[in-house]
């Protein structure tokens, strides 16, 4: 009896006990569903308007896009991504306030900006908070290194001044270069710098440099000085950032100077062609890739596509790719890291091996987080977008 | 009286010896004449033929004129003796050797080691010889014209026809090959051209298998307006075909190699603008020297004439004998020296001297022909305004 009455009891109080815990994990799970997993927060930070607008709108477009993408697949770690953004309106004086603001939103990695002068300055504040900051655009090779938690998506400057320069010599047969810098940014300079080493590396001469400032609008001593050089250029090197090259373009066809006219990736704007036109004839730009709708390769083309269908237009340059490129590659890091803690992300993205993304393989050396990618050379002719080849630089001048 | 003499790669070289048959009594077996000139060949099929096989018609056809006119020298014999680079190569009683256009600048150079005890003169026709030119010694002399001059013409040619961005194609395992990628480059933008892309492709992949190749090359092409094949020895009938197979239309130039590489299955639309360098137009309607080598041809191996590598090695052996007719002597040293002061000759390819600082005799105006179904059709012949150095 007893022990019946035990084995009853025994029986009932288990009984009891697994529907309170069915119970129990029931509401859990209950509550777990009806509670969606806490997001994993990515802070953005572009120049949404503002002279680098045309450059930073489609590379945070990109990085919408990709956010979508990975969030509709389950998102990352089980969690879904959320991108949070500033818009620093080309306005270095922003900066800050905006750090701020993207600092307190619990962020877990940063990503941004296509110019060197607005990474640099934000990467103090990146710094201070400890947290990775992904650069999708801006290409000095300052910008890493040192221990710094900074890590570029696309290559450096001096990588792809040294093609730049290759190209100029052995493709365009230039002996003779005419130089000109836009001294107001660390980009042009630094793109000028590097291009120069490369370009007399190569056995080819400087035959003048001349200087402006961004926002000029009269480049008649700088043309004179082109018309008067002997030998005469072969090829004009111009360092400019994007809202001012078709300004130089326009005044240098317009004295009726044909020479080919070549610079970096602050060319890659929509720009070039629909407001420099015929003037944008034989110009060459070093960049991240040339996304050709009919002849990209499968990545290129599948995310034209996606682009095409959430924006309603094709993908405005290369740094949209940039910007998509840029997530996932955050993405995949957190994968990698099966956490979201900024250290163990770090250590992550430092380890990337042999990623490949839209924009070219992804491999950080040790203690320098710049890639070595192939540099795509573009050629404007017949008033359109050629590519002129992807190239690895044979001699690349030391930052 | 005439011998010619067939040994070394005999069997080899059956079809030649039934061509040569047709030559009617000019065959006999070898002695040891004084005046022997011994050709260095491939075989006659497959890709080398395609340079030898006429190239050493054009010989035969000259020996069998020699012989008519009673010999070459005083009424010596004139033997004509032909072997392979791999073989043996006789060094004694040689006036003078002549390469075949396939033999590669590696061959040449092993060719002059083994006969550099006979001091005689190397004749190259062709194939890359303006570069190792430099390492024979004094004993080579080139005749047609150098891939610096068939280059030159091309970029030439390129820009005249405002064609001012053009891509080359080059392969990359073949030395020739980049000779020629050198001379045009140097030629192209010495000229006033533009953008000039480059190519490279291995013999392996010459009929472009790996599609990334083609789907690169196919964007690149958008940004030229013609395309330069620095052809080397692969098939380039099967590089043609598969370029224009992926939707490739530009203009394709090409050097003297192409002569034999028109892919006869495509359709003169499917063709396209196709043009090569050659040393002579070889048409029907010819006449003088030329027209009376195409009807010699024709009765002697009942085919038409279509190569202008005959008519190469045809001049080739005339310059021989005319040089051992100018200095008196079938004696190698003594052919040599004659080979070496001579100024303008003339052969059936044109006038031809040797170009200033080479040793390569050149053609005076450089022929271009337009490749088509029905035959060749000239399509620019004029003087070289640049000529890049070897």
């Amino acid at each position: 009896m007893t022990r019946t009455m035990t084995r009853t009891m025994t029986r009932k109080g288990t009984q009891q006990a697994i529907i309170a815990l069915t119970t129990s994990i029931a509401c859990a799970t209950l509550s777990n569903a009806l509670a969606a997993p806490e997001p994993i927060v990515l802070g953005a930070v572009f120049n949404l308007t503002g002279a680098l607008a045309s450059l930073d709108v489609p590379a945070y477009n990109g990085a919408k896009l990709a956010v979508q993408e990975l969030n509709a697949k389950g998102g990352v770690l089980g969690r879904p991504l959320k991108l949070v953004v500033e818009d620093t309106a080309t306005d270095l004086k922003r900066i800050p306030a905006a750090a701020k603001r993207l600092m307190g939103q619990k962020v877990v990695a940063l990503l941004g900006y296509t110019d060197t002068d607005a990474v640099k300055a934000f990467v103090p504040f990146s710094e201070s908070a400890k947290l990775p900051f992904v650069v999708v655009g801006g290409t000095s090779p300052d910008l890493s290194g040192s221990g710094k938690r900074v890590f570029l998506e696309p290559f450096g400057d001096n990588t792809q001044a040294a093609v730049g320069a290759e190209f100029a010599h052995s493709s365009l047969g230039a002996k003779t270069v005419y130089l000109l810098e836009d001294t107001s940014n660390t980009y042009t300079t630094g793109l000028m710098k590097y291009f120069k080493d490369a370009f007399e590396h190569a056995g080819g001469k400087v035959g003048r440099k001349d200087t402006y400032t961004s926002g000029a609008k009269d480049f008649s001593s700088q043309i004179a000085n082109i018309k008067a050089l002997k030998p005469a250029a072969d090829l004009l090197y111009v360092s400019a950032l994007p809202d001012d090259i078709v300004n130089v373009v326009r005044a240098v066809r317009a004295a009726g100077i044909d020479t080919p006219i070549m610079g970096g990736d602050g060319y890659d704007t929509p720009d070039l062609l629909s407001k420099g036109g015929k003037s944008a004839e034989n110009v060459f730009y070093t960049t991240h890739i040339l996304l050709d709708p009919e002849n990209g390769n499968s990545r290129a083309k599948d995310f034209i596509g996606k682009y095409k269908t959430q924006y309603q237009k094709l993908p405005e340059n290369a740094f949209a790719a940039l910007g998509y490129d840029a997530v996932r590659l955050i993405a995949n890091a957190l994968i990698r890291a099966k956490s979201t803690d900024s250290d163990a992300l770090f250590k992550s993205l430092a380890s990337t091996k042999g990623y490949d993304q839209i924009t070219g393989s992804i491999t950080f050396g040790s203690g320098v987080h710049i890639p070595s990618k192939a540099v795509t050379v573009v050629a404007v002719q017949r008033g359109q977008l050629n590519l002129a080849g992807e190239y690895t630089a044979k001699y690349v001048p030391k930052p | 009286m005439l011998e010619v003499s067939m040994s070394g790669v005999a069997m080899r070289y059956s079809r030649v010896l039934l061509a040569s048959s047709l030559l009617g009594g000019f065959l006999t077996c070898s002695s040891a004449g004084a005046y022997t000139v011994v050709a260095v060949m491939h075989g006659t099929s497959g890709a080398s033929g395609d340079f030898d096989l006429p190239n050493l018609r054009g010989m035969q056809l000259a020996v069998s004129e020699v012989a008519a006119r009673g010999g070459g020298l005083k009424g010596e014999k004139l033997t004509l003796q032909t072997v392979s680079p791999d073989g043996a190569i006789p060094t004694w009683e040689v006036s003078a050797y002549l390469l075949g256009a396939s033999l590669t600048p590696a061959e040449v150079l092993k060719v002059a080691a083994a006969t550099r005890s006979s001091g005689a003169a190397l004749v190259l026709s062709g194939q890359g010889g303006a570069a190792v030119l430099p390492s024979l010694g004094g004993r080579g002399i080139l005749v047609g014209f150098g891939d610096n001059a068939q280059a030159a013409a091309a970029a030439n040619f390129a820009l005249k026809h405002g064609w001012k961005s053009v891509m080359v194609m080059s392969q990359s395992d073949h030395s020739q090959s980049q000779d020629l990628t050198r001379y045009f480059r140097d030629a192209f933008h010495a000229l006033g051209g533009g953008m000039l892309l480059s190519q490279n492709y291995d013999s392996a992949d010459g009929d472009l298998k790996n599609p990334e190749v083609t789907r690169r090359l196919r964007a690149t092409l958008k940004s030229v307006d013609a395309l330069y094949l620095a052809a080397g020895n692969d098939d380039v009938s099967d590089l043609v075909r598969k370029l224009r197979s992926i939707g490739v239309t530009l203009p394709i130039l090409g050097p003297d190699r192409l002569e034999f590489s028109l892919p006869s299955d495509l359709s003169a639309a499917q063709l396209g603008e196709l043009y090569a360098t050659v040393h002579t137009l070889i048409s029907k309607n010819a006449s003088g020297p030329l027209g009376k080598l195409m009807d010699r041809y024709s009765s002697a191996y009942n085919s038409p004439l279509q190569s202008s590598f005959t008519v190469v090695g045809y001049d080739a052996l005339q310059l021989v004998v005319e040089a051992a007719s100018k200095a008196g002597s079938a004696k190698a040293n003594a052919v040599l020296a004659a080979l070496n002061s001579m100024g303008a000759v003339q052969g059936i390819v044109g006038t031809q001297s040797f170009q200033v600082g080479s040793r390569v005799f050149s053609t005076d105006i450089m022929v271009m022909v337009r490749l088509t179904n029905a035959g060749h059709v000239l399509a620019s012949a004029e003087p070289l305004t640049y000529l890049p150095k070897p």
